[in-house]
């Protein structure tokens, strides 16, 4: 009995020591040799799990809340400010991404109207009104400098004629929109769908409503007026087709037939109101007929988006 | 020894090991008191020497696998197997050779070698690692800075274990410690 007790003795003091060296290679054996042994580490976990998360538990019920750390506060602080200013600079970039979007689907409108002509577009910013507050003459940034003329005709969306190009000086231009009082007449086309032209009409801003056109129909361009006039309804587009106006602004939308009256000459007059408020638009396309400049402050000019009126 | 008595003890202290560390942890330093090498410094005081140096290696690798380290990139934890385990053995060992000198009834014997146990454990542990850290480039280890963290975590043990003292102690008759006689029994003399 003593016997087999003293070789159990010897055994485990031998077990021990084979135990002591494995552990002794593990300790000093380089990780990527070593890396099986956090796999033992999962089975520990789940075995010790049950007891130490009611103990966890119970220490987060009974210990009482540390007292918000300030510096910890402030930092929080400063990451919250700072998502904030990058979810702003994201949803601007974004904005911006939209824009430049429109834009190039606008530049693409306007070159597909005239495709035979060498009309430049310039995107720019409107910057500001005219001197007058009776008038509603647009400044818009871009001048002599990116090659803009007179008689350059400035669109928004692509198509849709703002007014023709006043005064140019070095850095900026002065625009008439088309509903200002001081703007002539303007000879447009009454398209009866999207292909069909109607009849002429000579729009004059609408003194009596401000931001509208308004104009005697006239005859028909090929037929003339028949004994059954095509039917003027609201919501027909009005095209420039004016012999006074530059041949690359032919074609560009003035705008949708608003209202239709007889007259008691038995005349028709149409009201005229432009899609987009021309007036109000921050950012324009001046088109210029001929060939882009070459200087390169004309080409930073050209290409000069800026700061609209936002 | 009672085995039952001692797995369920062993288990409760790893619970609290790693439970209560983190909430008595002063963060800074990261010094931490432990559970686990109280009641290994217990066992060790009283229990047989076999018996006491297998627990004391199974309590070591139990924390050696329930705290890892840090790589050096700072993104993965490397799980190392040994060092505490190794140092919880020199410890015992090292209480083995002095209990005899010791009075095992007092609680303020437990409360002084468990300091003790912690210091040695440590020491073992953190020279296993220096030897590692110097081919291992996946292991950041800083000597002297982890000896004195250690060092003064074994001080922090020490304090625990006043506390745990006054469980132990009067528990201790749980345990099924048999008391070890060498000496000659004392027969009466018949004439």
């Amino acid at each position: 009995m003593m016997a087999r007790s003293h070789a159990s003795r010897i055994t485990s003091k031998k077990l021990l020591a084979a135990a002591a060296a494995t552990l002794l290679v593990l300790a000093l054996l380089p990780t990527p040799a070593s890396r099986w042994v956090r796999e033992l580490r999962g089975p520990v976990e789940v075995i010790v799990g049950p007891i130490q998360s009611p103990i966890a538990s119970l220490i987060r019920a009974v210990r009482p809340r540390p007292n918000a750390d300030p510096l910890e506060t402030a930092t929080v602080e400063q990451l919250a400010r700072e998502r904030d200013e990058f979810q702003y600079r994201y949803h601007r970039a974004q904005a911006e991404i939209e824009q430049l979007k429109q834009l190039i689907a606008d530049l693409s409108r306007g070159l597909s109207l005239n495709p035979e002509l060498p009309v430049r577009q310039v995107s720019a910013a409107v910057i500001g009104g005219g001197s007058d507050p009776a008038s509603t003459l647009l400044k818009v940034k871009a001048g002599r400098n990116a090659g803009v003329e007179i008689q350059s005709v400035a669109v928004v969306a692509g198509v849709h004629l703002v007014g023709r190009v006043t005064a140019v000086h070095p850095v900026h231009c002065d625009v008439r929109p088309i509903t200002d009082r001081a703007m002539g007449q303007i000879q447009g086309v009454i398209y009866l769908d999207d292909l069909t032209r109607g009849p002429m009409c000579a729009l004059r801003p609408n003194p009596a409503e401000r931001g509208t056109l308004s104009g005697d129909v006239e005859a028909m361009p090929e037929t003339g007026v028949g004994p059954a006039p095509p039917e003027i309804r609201p919501g027909m587009v009005v095209r420039v087709m004016d012999g006074a106006w530059p041949e690359h602004a032919q074609g560009l939308i003035i705008g949708e037939v608003e209202r239709v009256e007889r007259k008691a000459n038995q005349r028709l007059t149409v009201t005229v109101r432009p899609v987009h408020r021309v007036d109000r638009v921050s950012q324009v396309i001046l088109r210029v007929l001929g060939a882009p400049p070459s200087s390169p402050t004309a080409a930073a000019a050209a290409s000069d988006g800026g700061e609209g009126r936002r | 020894m009672n085995w039952p008595v001692v797995v369920v003890f062993a288990y409760v202290m790893l619970g609290l090991e790693l439970a209560l560390k983190p909430a008595l942890a002063i963060e800074t330093p990261g010094i931490a008191p432990s559970f686990v090498i109280p009641l290994a410094a217990f066992i060790a005081l009283h229990a047989p020497a076999m018996p006491a140096l297998w627990v004391a290696l199974a309590l070591g690798a139990a924390l050696d696998l329930t705290n890892p380290m840090l790589s050096a990139d700072g993104r993965q934890e490397v799980t190392v197997l040994g060092p505490m385990a190794l140092g919880c053995l020199g410890a015992a060992y090292m209480a083995l050779t002095i209990r005899g000198m010791l009075v095992r009834r007092n609680p303020l014997t437990l409360i002084m070698l468990a300091g003790l146990f912690a210091l040695v454990a440590s020491l073992v542990a953190v020279a296993l690692l220096s030897v590692r850290s110097m081919y291992d480039g996946a292991l950041v280890f800083h000597p002297v800075q982890e000896l004195v963290r250690r060092s003064a975590s074994a001080v922090y043990t020490w304090l625990v274990t006043i506390a745990l003292a006054a469980v132990l102690m009067p528990l201790s008759g749980l345990f099924g410690f048999q008391v070890e006689t060498h000496g000659r029994r004392m027969v009466q003399r018949t004439y």
